[in-house]
């Protein structure tokens, strides 16, 4: 482990602490994440061996890139890109006040990760602002794939016991195990509301169905639905459909692919962008 | 799925040609011959098949498993490591992967009783196991995804409109390609192509007798397999893709599917070569244990 040199510890994932270091050859500055293996009766744990098999298969500019595993005698070091901060310490230091371009591109860059992902079959299962890595340059990039698995796999049922409650999909709430790529899509847009500053308890009117998942009860208590224009000022027109009639679907079939979503009006100008920038590397 | 296969670690890093794997197998080769080596590497994926079996997990764990061995012995000898052990922990790994991890206790306990019935010991405990975990994932570099004819099986058949019975006939011949090296050297959906070729073919081809008993024993591990795999020998071997004579209507059909397939005829080919090659060899195989106990005895001493 003498290749690099620890600098700070940044905090404990699920299943081991991480440091920020510097590779004493190259001076990168990286990333490390430790697990411990002594008291482990089980081998390298499932997390680790998930977060580590994804990532080795998912290379792109929205997922955080894992550059080497280390290991010593009773450790297990997964050395990655290093990102200043995250989107939950974002929006803190910004007390919640992001301009409407930021929230955009940070939302783009956030579906671009997603759609990566579900195109090659993985449901990354735990997004959440904490999980979505930023840098000086605005880049956000999908982190922390310890809960995530490759899809396609036949099983019978998925685990209900995943992703962070507030960001969980309400047909997973209820005991759904038929999810699929829209729970990450439901936390998307989640992710998307919170960044921008509702809906109404869920009834068989606005969710046909729902009152047959395991979970539901008969006496939840009712919220009607605010209208997301008077809460959500950040938001111009588009970005409230976007977000209130294409991500946060209560019924799983209605939400937007995270591939469709990217085509959304509400994406306009950066598509135009990024084409304009693509044709001019191209034609130099 | 082939789009995503090509940038895959396993479409990138784990497709070998046939020479790179002979110059893998240059230190066992000293010991024993390509053949034997052949008969070692059905014998362990039979334990490995056994293993799977008692564990009562899937087939594509049982067909993970095996493909991590085989990767693993690109890298190592047999004579220098303990297949026993890495067999085993092939199965822990991949029961780990597939999302159906199992304890290392009963990884072992299947073990001891698996070696038993082949009147060897397993001495290895909990700790040894995890440890080979480790030296297992170095040794794959961290590549644990694999990708699987199945999938592809699933795709083509349900395109050509194939029967049911064709596609579970196809299915155990994919199941039986593990005990080969087809998984180190071909894109698994041109494994998948193969074998569903092999099968249509089979059904379709002149020699096709109408006795479709011999099914599921293509997977047992009984005393008919030899008549099974020679009949299934003779009647594919007659419906090589580049050989005209005698064609069903059907068969035409079909080959003319393939052809507008994007894979290589040849591999598709070559693949059927050595399917044929393998039941032949492996039919031989239940009858002479004390055969392999011989080869085993002079590559692991």
């Amino acid at each position: 482990m003498d290749k690099y040199q620890k600098i700070e510890k940044l905090g404990e994932g699920t299943y081991g602490i991480v440091y920020k270091a510097q590779n004493r050859d190259s001076n990168e500055v990286v990333a490390l994440k430790r697990i411990r293996l002594d008291n482990e009766e089980e081998g390298v744990p499932c997390t680790a061996i998930r977060e580590i098999s994804l990532l080795k298969e998912l290379k792109h500019p929205n997922i955080v890139r894992l550059y080497d595993v280390l290991h010593t005698e009773k450790k297990l070091t997964l050395v990655f890109e290093y990102l200043d901060s995250d989107l939950k310490k974002f929006l803190d230091t910004y007390g919640g006040d992001l301009d409407k371009d930021t929230i955009k591109q940070l939302m783009y860059q956030l579906l671009k990760g997603i759609a990566f992902c579900h195109e090659h079959r993985v449901l990354h299962r735990d997004l959440k602002p904490q999980n979505l890595l930023i840098n000086k340059r605005g880049e956000l990039k999908l982190a922390d794939f310890g809960l995530a698995r490759a899809f396609g796999i036949p099983v019978r049922s998925y685990s209900h016991e995943v992703v962070t409650l507030w960001y969980r999909a309400p047909d997973v709430l209820m005991g759904s195990r038929q999810y699929s790529t829209s729970i990450d899509v439901w936390s998307a847009g989640c992710i998307f509301a919170e960044m921008a500053s509702v809906l109404g308890t869920p009834t068989e009117e606005t969710w046909p169905g729902v009152s047959q998942l395991p979970e539901y009860k008969s006496d939840f208590t009712t919220y009607n639905r605010i209208p997301l224009e008077s809460l959500l000022p950040k938001l111009d027109s588009s970005g409230i459909d976007l977000l209130s009639q294409q991500l946060i679907k209560y019924q799983p079939e209605k939400r937007l692919s995270a591939e469709d979503a990217l085509q959304h009006p509400y994406f306009e100008e950066i598509r135009k962008k990024e084409q304009s920038s693509q044709a001019a590397a191209s034609s130099v | 799925m082939a789009a995503n296969f090509w940038t895959s670690t396993h479409g990138t890093n784990w497709l070998l040609s046939r020479q790179a794997l002979a110059d893998c197998r240059k230190i066992d080769r000293q010991y024993v011959t390509e053949q034997d080596l052949i008969k070692v590497n059905i014998w362990f994926a039979q334990i490995i098949t056994d293993l799977g079996r008692n564990l009562q997990v899937r087939q594509v764990i049982i067909a993970t498993a095996i493909t991590y061995f085989k990767r693993f012995y690109t890298k190592n000898s047999f004579r220098n490591t303990e297949p026993n052990l890495v067999a085993a922990t092939c199965m822990y790994l991949a029961c780990k992967i597939e999302e159906s991890p199992q304890h290392i206790k009963s990884i072992i306990g299947d073990m001891k009783s698996i070696m038993q019935e082949r009147g060897e010991p397993f001495a290895y405990d909990n700790q040894k196991v995890a440890e080979m975990e480790f030296y297992l994932l170095e040794e794959l570099d961290f590549n644990m995804i694999v990708y699987h004819p199945y999938r592809s099986l699933m795709t083509l058949a349900q395109d050509l409109g194939t029967k049911n019975e064709d596609v579970q006939w196809a299915w155990y011949v994919i199941n039986d390609s593990y005990r080969t090296d087809m998984c180190l050297l071909y894109p698994p959906h041109v494994v998948a192509a193969a074998a569903l070729y092999l099968q249509i073919a089979l059904r379709g081809g002149a020699q096709y007798d109408g006795d479709y008993s011999l099914t599921s024993s293509s997977t047992a591990n009984n005393g008919n397999a030899g008549v099974t795999t020679r009949k299934r020998g003779a009647a594919a071997s007659n419906s090589n893709p580049n050989s005209s004579n005698n064609e069903t209507p059907k068969v035409k059909d079909i080959r003319s599917w393939f052809a507008q397939l994007n894979v290589d005829l040849e591999q598709i080919t070559d693949i059927v070569q050595e399917i044929i090659s393998l039941y032949n060899l492996w039919g031989e195989e239940d009858k002479q244990n004390e055969k392999i106990r011989e080869i085993l005895t002079r590559l692991l001493k």
